[in-house]
């Protein structure tokens, strides 16, 4: 899917008419262009009647990327809109390309509390798409113009900016047609980019989104004008990769606090890119980051509450800055990620030998080729452990590589997973505290009592195990922690369990639990699916 | 609330016809709504708002244009007629359907092109739109013309429209994504059986191809034994994987690895798809395995766990499970994916056709079909060469 812009246009409304003022990119040779024109609008031409299907339409942006076919005039008529669609979300598709644009009414300003003498002006920043950009991509581009708008509209009221640099750009175009004597004829948006600050901006925009997909510039060299395109930026770190903010917002809502991050940049490098006033909390969260802590262990090391941390890795994901992780430790398994552009011609190898001299990918990789556990991976023979650790780190931030978690199932009868129980969850809980805090533990009697919360045919399938283990399971099955949705590192968590209590666990019960390794569904958005 | 979630812009779903107008440009009135069911729904006053979207300029003519504003989306395809005629030479006139802001729309874009297409040769044949405002008779049918379009467009994706001599037929056809190129040595499965698709509305070379697809053949073959190009072959799959008859998956040997995805969980709790899958991967009709051994072969599926180490630990016959459909249903349902193996070849090795292949870029599947070894072969083959490194993934 297709994320560029294909074209910025600015067009302008008021009483004396529509105009586009500005596009880029903008065709260099014009005069030709126009002649093709006129060569088609023969009135001579023979019209075949019959023809009722007439010319195919043509495919506009696939010919040129400026949309030459779409003259100044038509771009002008089409996005100078009526009134009742002003300061509202406006999106028109043309074939294969869509606009989209916030129009806004900028009112001019008065200076000393004089009355304006200029009437209100309609400004219209206008992004042309590929048909095919998906709506979060509309969306995103859509809120850039409509911030846009707000920026031009603070100066205009401010210093009347909006009306000099109108009035620049119609002056270009009203001089291209009728040139002075002598001069050399020059394009008008070519004079337009020298004199005005505005169409530097539009430039500057359109060139970063294309490259970067972030936007950093002040209007007016005032107001600051930030922006990100999410698909974009983590386009740029995984070619294969959409991830939209709405499946980020997702995520966020799936993140809990075992989770960590990991940065896809240089630390050091990010505190340098932040602008003077960024938030000091994010700095303080980047200053004892480390993909080895939790979230909760970074909240508590920055002294921030949760959610702010939260909110803060949310941001850093959206600007591709960094993806969730479950946080690196020994027992994290890893493999080969599906579609890992791994293969003799891939950069990423010169890239990798460039960071790690004397390894290779390739071999790096083989290792991952089965389930491999930091813990064996990191073996007693390695001569430099710290490495390995890096290795790894850099194999996740290229997504080379991704994390498999253990889930278990529980499968008393034949027919799978118990039906769904009739009580409540808060009375699950309820009986499940209970039987934490009884004290008698190791009494025959214990035992019954946890296994009378059962029904009946499951009961048969559990009577063997220590009443220890029984206890724990039957909490685990009452909590709905065994029906395959919550891998063993969020049940450790949650319930404060060590891995070796569930893996007894998994040992003792192998008959009803099933285990299989998957991905952490959380996280699939950052491996291309 | 509950409504306001489930359709909101960009959700994806595909919405029904609201209304349906035609306007057209009226030599001293300008643009006009002049026939429009349900009667009402565009106000005037959103119709001047967007009418130079639908009567525009005359190098958009014959463009399709969406114009989504108002809380409402609208399709239109502007045409216009020259003739002497007309009050202007020319009678310029749009069909537009109207659809939720929140709506997909692009499948309803060659139908609306098709209904104007077809109002122009009613109108060139009898003047049947300029006339209406004399001819009382000729606008009720247009009326009864739009009525039936979004009632039959809306209850069953398709339309078919009588007027006078001339008709014509309109069927709303999903725009999907273009379907992955199909490669030699994959296979194409039946995804809802194949009982369904052995009718005749298919093409001549699809009908020839249809029978040789059993789940088992792989496409070579099937070209092979159906006597058909292989790039046609190809062609006529890529054609079925995108109206969803059939599914391409790897090809089954017992030497394969699997490993599941985060569907598997689907298969635990949805009790419709664990009917389907008992069925299917049952050795014999009238003896239904027993879930949890079925789930618990899937979930042994892992890297390095071949079919065969399956087979050895389990013995699925015993368990009344066909272990080849069981990774048939596992691959077309998507509860399991095949981990393809990926030989690289470091360092200098000698130019033959098969270290040639040795890139990464072609998993060993790809390598045997292009050279038509078997799989034992090119696996003792890397196994000699020290210089070769396979990557699962």
């Amino acid at each position: 899917m297709d994320v560029d812009p294909l074209s910025v246009i600015l067009v302008k409304s008021d009483s004396k008419g529509d105009r586009l003022l500005f596009r880029y990119p903008y065709e260099i040779n014009k005069r030709q262009e126009n002649g093709q024109l006129h060569r088609k609008k023969n009135p001579y031409a023979l019209i075949v009647t019959e023809d009722l299907q007439g010319p195919p339409p043509q495919n506009y942006s696939t010919e040129k990327d400026c949309l030459a076919n779409f003259a100044d005039d038509i771009l002008s008529n089409l996005f100078a809109v009526k009134q009742e669609l002003c300061e509202a979300k406006f999106e028109l598709k043309v074939n294969d390309v869509r606009f989209v644009g916030h129009p806004t009414m900028v009112p001019p300003c008065s200076r000393k509390g004089k009355a304006p003498n200029r009437p209100i002006v309609l400004i219209n920043i206008v992004f042309a798409l590929h048909a095919t950009a998906n709506h979060s991509v509309v969306k995103c581009y859509y809120e850039l113009s409509k911030r846009f708008g707000v920026a031009l509209k603070h100066e205009e009221r401010r210093v009347g900016y909006v009306y000099q640099e109108m009035k620049a750009m119609i002056a270009a175009h009203d001089d291209y047609g009728r040139p002075e004597e002598g001069a050399e004829v020059r394009n008008p948006f070519e004079v337009i980019l020298e004199q005005c600050s505005l169409a530097r901006d539009l430039r500057k925009a359109y060139n970063d989104l294309k490259i970067s997909g972030l936007v950093q510039l002040r209007v007016n060299r005032w107001i600051y004008l930030s922006f990100c395109l999410p698909q974009k930026v983590h386009q740029l770190h995984n070619r294969a990769l959409m991830v939209e903010p709405e499946a980020i917002d997702k995520c966020l809502e799936s993140i809990r606090p075992y989770h960590g991050i990991l940065l896809l940049v240089e630390t050091n490098q990010l505190l340098d890119s932040l602008v003077p006033d960024a938030s000091p909390a994010l700095i303080r969260l980047l200053k004892i980051y480390t993909p080895l802590k939790s979230l909760q262990t970074l909240s508590a090391d920055a002294d921030l509450t949760l959610t702010q941390v939260f909110n803060l890795s949310g941001h850093l994901v959206y600007w591709g800055k960094a993806i969730f992780i479950y946080p690196l430790c020994e027992t994290n398994v890893y493999m080969t990620a599906p579609g890992a552009p791994v293969h003799c011609r891939s950069h990423l190898v010169e890239k990798f030998a460039e960071q790690f001299s004397g390894y290779s990918l390739i071999q790096v990789m083989s290792e991952f080729s089965l389930p491999i556990s930091v813990r064996h991976k990191l073996s007693p023979l390695s001569s430099d452990p710290h490495l390995d650790v890096q290795i790894i780190i850099w194999l996740l931030q290229q997504r080379l590589i991704m994390q498999l978690h253990t889930y278990i199932y529980y499968m008393p009868t034949s027919k799978g997973l118990p039906q769904q129980e009739t009580s409540s969850p808060e009375d699950a809980v309820t009986s499940s505290d209970e039987t934490g805090g009884e004290s008698n533990w190791g009494s025959q009697q214990s035992q019954d009592d946890c296994l009378s919360r059962l029904p009946p045919e499951e009961r048969n399938a559990l009577s063997s195990g220590g009443t220890e283990h029984i206890r724990l399971l039957v909490r685990l099955i009452l909590l709905d922690y065994l029906q395959g949705e919550h891998h063993i590192e969020e049940i450790m968590y949650t319930e404060n369990l060590r891995r070796s209590q569930l893996m007894q666990l998994l040992d003792k019960f192998r008959e009803v639990l099933v285990t299989c390794e998957a991905q952490d569904p959380a996280l699939a958005l950052f491996y291309p699916q | 609330m509950e409504k306001n979630n489930r359709f909101f812009e960009g959700c994806g779903k595909e919405g029904p016809i609201k209304c349906i107008f035609l306007c057209e440009f009226h030599p001293t009135a300008g643009p006009k709504i002049t026939c429009q069911v349900p009667e009402d729904h565009i106000s005037k006053d959103t119709f001047e708002a967007v009418s130079v979207y639908l009567i525009p300029k005359t190098q958009l003519l014959r463009s399709t244009l969406t114009i989504t504003a108002c809380g409402i989306k609208i399709i239109g395809f502007p045409v216009r007629i020259d003739d002497k005629k007309y009050a202007r030479n020319a009678f310029q006139f749009n069909v537009c359907f109207v659809c939720d802001y929140w709506a997909r729309t692009v499948q309803y874009e060659s139908v609306v092109k098709k209904l104007s297409d077809f109002l122009i040769v009613l109108e060139i044949e009898s003047s049947f739109l300029s006339q209406r405002e004399e001819n009382k008779s000729m606008h009720e049918s247009l009326v009864l013309m739009f009525s039936k379009v979004l009632e039959d467009i809306n209850k069953s994706n398709m339309c078919t429209l009588t007027e006078g001599s001339a008709s014509t037929h309109l069927k709303v056809v999903k725009v999907r994504q273009d379907p992955l190129p199909v490669l030699d040595h994959q296979v194409p499965v039946f995804i809802d059986g194949s009982e369904h698709y052995q009718a005749e509305h298919w093409d001549l070379t699809t009908q020839q191809v249809l029978p040789f697809i059993d789940g088992i053949n792989h496409v070579a073959k099937i070209a092979a034994q159906a006597d058909v190009d292989n790039n046609l072959v190809k062609t006529c799959l890529q054609n079925l994987v995108y109206y969803l008859v059939v599914k391409m998956v790897p090809i089954f040997q017992y030497s394969n690895s699997y490993t599941v995805t985060p569907k598997l969980r689907q298969l635990a709790v949805d009790k419709k798809l664990q009917g389907d899958c008992l069925r299917y991967v049952a050795k014999s009709g009238w003896q239904l395995p027993n879930f949890r051994d079925v789930f618990k072969l899937y979930c042994s599926m892992t890297h390095g766990t071949t079919v065969r180490d399956l087979c050895v630990r389990y013995n699925p016959s015993s368990l009344k499970i066909d272990e080849r459909k069981l990774v048939q249903f596992g691959c077309v349902q998507g509860l399991i994916r095949r981990i393809h193996k990926y030989p690289i070849t470091v360092g200098d090795n000698e130019d033959t056709v098969i270290n040639n292949r040795f890139t990464g870029l072609l998993s060993t599947d790809e390598i045997c079909c292009n050279l038509g070894i078997p799989m034992s072969q090119l696996e003792a083959t890397i196994e000699a060469d020290p210089n070769v490194i396979v990557i699962s993934k």
